[in-house]
């Protein structure tokens, strides 16, 4: 019917112009016949001149130009436009939305009809992503996307986040899916040099280079999972790959945006680590000196005496103001601020999207903010009929300071107010001075220290994409698209003669850069054509792609004073500097066949060489085949009335994962750090595997997809079976060699899972509509095959055959004696044929003497999101988005110091440790505390072993349109204002500190997620 | 229309063309990719320069946190009962308390620095064997000869700091239980090479030094060793192999050179505060910006919390301080420094000289390693004489008077001294502290070793009061890497818990 309309209008485009008139008429659903109102009704090109109509479905346009075409959209009904053709009356008929089923959307190399796709994609409109206040977009995906796992890095401002697609596909290369922007892939992930701390690899600084991409600028994302979707991507989308897509602009007057929201974060957004009271705390120090003198031999005299002058006197003496709250002093209410311009319009031959944006986060940690200028300009130009080019181009500026998620106890203020800064502490002495001396417990007073140092990040990115592309013929097309990416990272860190941590060098400075340039060309042929009921498309392309990477270092210490930061003013100065280069060259194709809309066929090939391998296996082959059959397109299906769409698809195919090493397949001698005495020094530095290859990922897919209703209710199910090969896998050697290990492909590992989304319309009426979608994941990663079989003990994380790669490792806790309060482990092994007997097996007081066993594993059994969205009269919108996960688990890293035992004596603790064991008979799971309880805090062991089950209502939304007649007045096409809240809500099974924990679940000292209010505003002219 | 086609497609094929044409041209060099910090290995040594650099690799590499730099160096003090650490949970305690299990990781390291060091020596003779090294004249000659030499120098000492960590002492047993394993070539990934025994390890190390001695220069040097280097090593090697004629003959012409001088009482407190001083013999330089530890370092870890944040986790015990405290006007209570003051450990005596101050030149953390020094020699030369098939205990109360001078409210020792050796010993402990001497020196002639645990108290599953070479932990325990890498290592007895 619709098709018929329109195919009928379009052939009267051409009539003349006639005079402007008023014109009337009615908007009905095709559903029950009954009237549309507040159906937004807007002359094309006009930038937003028109009206919406009444209850009744009724509108009217005054001057409306006898051309013009009418432009009717309303939500959960596909939008159509209709010219005027110089009628005055024109009634509309508008249809449910097909469900998505026609919508086109961005995949590999070109796009595609959602339903005629035969591989496995998801897209997420800009829509779901514009009101959730967030530097990147990365945060707006938990939970919206069936088998993508979403875990926040940090509360830090700018932190990198982890998403990972369809579990855990390697254990030694990356596990992160490959990210495309308008067609080219980026970079991804943190590129920043001073990065890590080098022991315990936690971030010190994080720079997500991805955070360059203003989401404000993003139209649409692309999830690709199976084979028959991503293996276009060849060596680089084995764990998945996703698709930006920026947004251009369209024929019309320009279309100018404004949008400010302001964003608020007073709190955490889950209860972490609450400690024990001020009051309580004392007890606690005390007692633990006081079991200690017992345990040395003291009587219990002696252990008074001593446990108050050594223990309190000392460690926390009484300060007659009471307590300091240095939670209050340390943290503040973070503020995020983001104002965005855009302007988009264009003509037939030239489009144009122009974007400006400024964005702003100070972070709940007081020195912690960061702060981004962006801009973009995407043109798109017509020459002549068949050819177009067209220029993508962002530049970006961000600076951000004070960021420190490393167990530091000097930067890491969470840690410190969590574990080191007792509240007896106080940041002046009794005359009202700044305390500069260390005080017991190791830490300084930042609240005079900060203003001493300086640790800051500038990322500078620009990146440009041109293109060119060709109609050859009107089924053959030819595109060329050259992109250069410039990204920059400086990291500065200062610390001034006068800080503590530097007196010895009279302070110091060092400025880290970090220089990252892509070039990617790509060239593509692509065959588009259909005769009777066939239609083939073809595509064939040749891809190259150089990386460079550069670094550079210069330090330097003895500075002259405290106002001169740079290194060229210090007494002594070093500085280091190298850099790398990373080549790919690739020949892609694919080829889709369609017969009768029914059955569809596809397949890709393509082919990559890799300057990280080897001579011997330097070019991979990927490829994939896969097939779909629309049921519902069956004649003997076609008068199912209540079945609206029955689909399904299979693929199988081939893809891979690059070695993160860009030279482990030659033998180096390395000059890096090999200096002695102010002489060049050289070292080997490897043993290299001249044979080394891709990981490689063989993945089945089969999904059902299904629409009930007049598409008022889609159920779609997804089974994959993904198994990794070629695993690379460090192999130990004997150190004897020299070397600790060799790079080798060996292992295997498997992935199976099903995905289902169900969404339906409960409500879709005149006045309300309310809409629901469900996704939930499962999946099992398991590794199949390790070298000889042998375990691989990776600190807290075992590989073991037949078991995920995210398993935990450690010591099986068997509670507390009641009689003595001593921590029990179960042996797990027989060296002891004397030991005590529980629940019918060994135990020993000692961890040490206790084999480890699996404790735990960080994947969850469940986990996906629900979205509801309810809409009143077109103008009022509630959208909540809620994120879940059952059954992953997560290990507690902070434990080692505010649950010790008393393993660090005077330190703050946990509020757990105040259920210590205190005397005979206490059931209890806190062991006594004491100074020489060396071990039961300590190590990797299943006490620290905590669920993950939660489910978190991660944004919800409101938002209200102002009337479009009304806003005419004053010269405004919309006008929207909205609040929001993040991560509002959160309940979770295991209560001390935030369910959602960064991936593979090791909780540590990063600055917990907060809780964000915002309030925004959104105007078109 | 047709016209426009065919210019579009001429268009087109040029560009394919011009585009493949690139790409294929320079496909090769395009996937040829390199670091520029680092060179093939085949291309790495090729001139008597390249060689230099390979051989200042190997030196570096000795420096490094795990060996000399730090961990090698405190491992005999610990263990000697000389250091102790002030408070728990300072890291290193397990030296102390002997609390290291074969399935603990630290302390794996010694094992593989050192395989580290003896990998870049071995690489560095077999580009000298295979002849890839352009020698041009003579003076390339002589520059190849004395590079071999000091390559042969590094093998060995890193073999024999192995052994001394890993194998029972050699007069135990004469050298019949396992040592480590000799390694003399570069090994591929796959040998997995047994233990050799203590007394193969010696063998090899005698060879290797003797060897080196033909080929290297007798003048003193700065960075690397030269010919006194290599004898004065050997007469450490002998002296622990209680071959004390051998010991004496190569301590002696080291000492009757004159190429280098002991300090006087008057400048011995100076040398920390300089390098290459005329006692140097073998020195390894530490420089900021090169290998510099920083808040790794022996100096910080030294270091009492009120000078510049130092961590004091090692300070000196009771027994050594009563030990120098024979002489309060020995010299060497120069380099004692107060412990504490304003610091968290209230157990300690306020006022305690216990922070040893080897490590301070101009208050920096980058010191010199000074890994032999004459006075070293001079002792040796002193227990070889009394000990030699021709006893001579003048000669070794002059060799011990010559650093016992040290302590000027001391009586000199006399030949007489029924105690020499004792005298020897303790002189040697005053001398050493902190230069990583002193554990090494009782375990191998079998003496015991007590400790001081008054700061430091010790649980039923550390070590007792006192050990001698009969406890199984008097040796550190194969690391764990290696025997589930190289099933042909066997474990030292007692450590050998079921897997």
């Amino acid at each position: 019917m619709k098709k018929t309309l329109f195919f009928v209008l379009t052939l009267f485009l051409t009539v003349p112009v006639f005079a402007q008139t008023r014109v009337t008429g009615k908007v009905t659903s095709s559903e029950d016949g009954s009237p549309l109102p507040f159906v937004t009704v807007l002359i094309e090109g006009e930038g937003g001149i028109g009206t919406s109509t009444d209850e009744n479905g009724n509108f009217a346009i005054e001057k409306c130009p006898a051309h013009a075409v009418l432009v009717f959209s309303y939500v959960g009904y596909t939008t159509v436009t209709v010219p005027v053709e110089g009628r005055a009356v024109i009634d509309v008929v508008l249809h449910p939305d097909a469900l998505a089923l026609e919508e086109v959307m961005v995949v590999a190399y070109g796009t595609a009809k959602k339903g005629t796709f035969t591989g496995s994609a998801s897209v997420i409109r800009d829509e779901a992503i514009k009101d959730i206040p967030t530097l990147s977009f990365e945060n707006a995906l938990s939970g919206k996307v069936a088998g993508l796992h979403f875990a926040p890095g940090s509360g830090q401002v700018g932190a990198v986040s982890t998403i990972r697609i369809r579990g855990t596909g390697s254990i030694n290369a990356s596990n992160e899916p490959l990210y495309v922007v308008d067609g080219v892939p980026v970079i991804s992930g943190d590129m920043s040099l001073l990065g890590y701390e080098s022991w315990s690899g936690v971030a010190i600084s994080s720079n997500n280079i991805m955070a360059t991409l203003n989401p404000n600028d993003i139209e649409s994302i692309t999830v690709l999972k199976d084979a028959a979707a991503s293996s276009l991507y060849g060596s680089r989308a084995a764990n998945g790959v996703i698709l930006i897509t920026t947004k251009s602009g369209s024929e019309g007057r320009a279309r100018v945006t404004f949008k400010a929201n302001v964003g608020f974060t007073p709190d955490y957004a889950y209860n972490n680590m609450i400690s024990v009271t001020p009051e309580q705390n004392r007890d606690l120090v005390y007692e633990t000196f006081y079991n200690w003198r017992l345990d040395v031999g003291d009587t219990p005299e002696e252990a008074a005496i001593y446990s108050q002058i050594h223990g309190l006197d000392l460690y926390i003496p009484k300060d007659p103001r009471g307590f300091f709250d240095w939670e209050n002093a340390l943290f503040r209410t973070g503020i995020y601020q983001d104002y965005d311009v855009s302007i988009s319009g264009g003509s037939q031959d030239t489009k144009y999207y122009m974007s400006a944006a400024y964005t702003n986060e100070r972070g709940r940690v007081i020195q912690n903010s960061m702060e981004r200028f962006s801009g973009r300009v995407n043109l798109v130009q017509k020459i002549g009929k068949r050819v177009e080019v067209g220029a993508n181009l962002n530049i970006s500026n961000m600076d951000k300071y004070g960021f420190d998620d490393s167990r530091s106890y000097s930067y890491n203020y969470f840690y410190m107010v969590r574990n080191l800064l007792h509240p007896d502490y106080f940041p002046t002495d009794i005359d009202g001075n700044q305390v500069k001396t260390r005080y017991m417990s190791y830490v300084y007073n930042m609240l005079y220290y900060q203003d001493l140092e300086d640790r800051k990040s500038n990322t500078f990115r620009m990146s440009s994409t041109e293109h060119i592309s060709v109609d050859i013929l009107p089924y053959l097309k030819f595109r060329t698209v050259f992109n250069y990416d410039y990204s920059r990272v400086d990291d500065k860190r200062y610390l001034s003669p006068e800080h503590f941590a530097v007196t010895s060098t009279d302070g110091s400075v060092a400025m880290y850069g970090t220089k990252h340039t892509k070039v990617v060309s790509s060239s593509t042929l692509a065959f588009d054509k259909s005769f009777a009921k066939h239609s083939i498309s073809a595509l064939a392309g040749f891809e190259a792609e150089a990386n460079e990477t550069t670094y550079q270092v210069a330090a330097g210490t003895k500075l002259p004073n405290a106002i001169n930061q740079s290194v060229s003013a210090a007494g002594s100065t070093t500085g280091s500097g190298f850099n790398t280069t990373d080549n790919l060259l690739s020949v892609i194709s694919k080829l889709d066949y369609n017969f009768d809309n029914k059955y569809y066929l596809s397949g890709s090939f393509r082919t990559d060489g890799s300057s990280r391998f080897g001579i011997n296996n330097r070019w991979g082959k990927f490829w994939s085949v896969a097939g779909s059959w629309r049921l519902k397109n069956e004649a003997w299906l076609e008068n199912v009335d209540w079945l609206s769409n029955l689909r399904v698809r299979l693929s199988y195919g081939v893809n891979g994962t690059m070695p993160t090493s860009l030279y482990s397949h030659l033998s180096l001698f390395s000059y890096a750090d090999s200096n002695i005495g102010g002489q060049a020094g050289g070292v080997v530095a490897n043993i290299p595997d001249p044979d080394l290859t891709w990981e490689s990922n063989y993945i089945w897919n089969l999904a059902l997809e299904s629409s009930f209703f007049d598409n008022r209710l889609s159920v779609n199910v997804e089974l994959y079976d993904r198994d990794s090969k070629n695993l690379l896998q460090p192999i130990s050697i004997s150190r004897i060699t020299g070397h600790p290990s060799i790079l080798t492909n060996f292992g295997e590992m498997n992935n199976k899972g099903i995905e289902v989304e169900i969404g339906g319309d409960i409500i879709k009426n005149s006045i309300w509509n309310m809409s629901v979608f469900v996704n939930a994941s499962t999946y099992k990663s398991k590794i199949t095959k390790l070298y000889d079989g042998e375990d691989i003990i990776s600190g807290l994380f075992i590989y073991r055959e037949g078991y995920s790669p995210n398993t935990f490792y450690g010591q099986e806790w068997a509670g507390v004696d009641p009689s003595n309060g001593a921590p029990r482990y179960y042996l797990n092994n027989d060296s002891n044929p004397n030991a005590e007997i529980l629940n019918g097996r060994p135990i020993t007081n000692n961890r040490l003497a206790a084999s480890s066993v699996v404790i735990g594993c960080y994947d969850p059994d469940v986990y996906g999101g629900i979205a509801l969205q309810i809409g009143y009269k077109q103008r009022l919108s509630l959208s909540m988005n809620w994120s879940y996960s059952i059954g992953g688990q997560s290990f507690d890293d902070t434990a080692k110091d505010n649950q010790d035992d008393g393993y660090y004596s005077a330190r703050v603790m946990s509020r757990l440790q105040w259920n210590r064991w205190q005397k005979p008979g206490d059931i209890t799971d806190v062991p006594r505390r004491s100074f020489s309880e060396l071990e039961s805090g300590q190590g990797y062991q299943s006490r620290k072993v905590h669920s993950t089950d939660h489910i978190r209502l991660k944004n919800i939304n409101l938002s209200y349109a102002f009337n479009p007649t009304m806003l005419k007045k004053i010269n405004l096409s919309g006008a929207r204002i909205y609040v929001s809240g993040m991560n509002l809500f959160t309940w979770a099974k295991y209560k001390e500190y935030d369910p959602e924990v960064p991936v593979r679940g090791v909780r540590g000292w990063e600055l917990p997620i907060g809780k964000t209010y915002t309030v925004g505003l959104e105007l078109t002219f | 229309m047709h016209k426009q086609y065919t210019e579009m497609k001429k268009i087109y094929i040029i560009l394919t063309v011009v585009i493949l044409g690139i790409a294929l041209q320079s496909c090769a060099g395009f996937l040829d990719q390199k670091p520029t910090d680092s060179t093939l290995s085949i291309e790495a040594i090729t001139t008597p320069a390249d060689a230099q650099v390979a051989l200042n690799g190997a030196f570096r590499a000795m420096s490094n946190f795990s060996y000399y730099g730090r961990q090698f160096l405190l491992y005999a003090d610990f263990k000697g009962g000389d250091m102790t650490p002030p408070s728990l949970g300072l890291g290193n305690d397990a030296l102390f308390t002997f609390i290291h299990n074969f399935n603990m990781s630290n302390f794996g390291e010694y094992w593989s620095s050192m395989y580290y060091v003896i990998l870049q020596s071995n690489n560095l003779l077999a580009a000298l064997e295979e002849d890839v090294v352009k020698i041009e004249s003579e003076n390339d000659q002589q520059a190849i000869d004395n590079i071999k030499g000091q390559a042969l120098f590094v093998r060995a000492l890193a073999h024999f700091d192995l052994v001394r960590i890993y194998g029972y002492p050699y007069l135990k047993d004469n050298g019949a239980s396992p040592g480590v394993a000799v390694v003399t070539e570069v090994l591929n990934a796959k040998e997995q090479l047994a233990r050799n025994s203590v007394a193969e390890v010696y063998t090899q190390v005698i060879q290797d030094l003797t060897q080196a001695t033909a080929l290297l220069s007798k003048s003193k040097i700065e960075l690397g060793a030269n010919y006194y280097a290599a004898k004065s090593l050997l007469a450490r090697v002998y002296l622990y192999k209680g071959d004390w004629d051998n010991a004496y003959s190569n301590a002696t012409e080291v000492i009757n050179s004159g190429v280098y001088q002991l300090y006087t009482p008057k400048n011995w407190l100076d040398s920390w505060g300089a390098d290459y001083g005329s006692e140097s013999i073998f020195e390894l330089p530490v420089r900021v910006g090169e290998n510099d530890l920083a808040l790794s370092s022996p100096t910080h870890m030294l270091r009492p919390s009120y000078v510049n944040n130092g961590s004091s986790s090692m300070v000196a015990s009771k027994i050594f301080e009563q030990l120098l405290d024979e002489d309060p006007e020995d010299v060497r209570w120069g380099i004692m420094g107060n412990e504490t003051i304003n610091d968290g450990h209230a157990w300690l005596v306020k006022g305690r000289l216990g922070w040893v101050r080897k490590y301070e030149k101009n208050d920096q953390t980058a010191n010199n390693l000074k890994i032999i020094r004459l006075s070293e020699v001079y002792l040796i030369a002193a227990e070889a004489a009394l000990k030699k098939s021709a006893a001579d205990k003048n000669a070794a109360a002059n060799y011990l008077n010559a650093i016992r001078k040290r302590s000027p409210s001391l009586p000199l020792a006399e030949a007489g001294d029924v105690q020499l050796e004792d005298l020897i010993l303790r002189e040697k402990r005053k001398e050493f502290i902190c230069e990583g001497h002193t554990y090494f020196d009782y375990m191998r002639l079998g003496r015991t070793v007590h400790y001081d645990q008054t700061l430091f108290p010790i649980g039923p599953e550390g070590r007792k009061l006192s050990i001698d070479w009969h406890y199984y932990k008097c040796v550190m325990p194969i690391p764990m890497y290696e025997l589930l890498a190289n099933p042909n290592v066997v474990q030292n007895q007692g450590y050998d818990v079921p897997l």
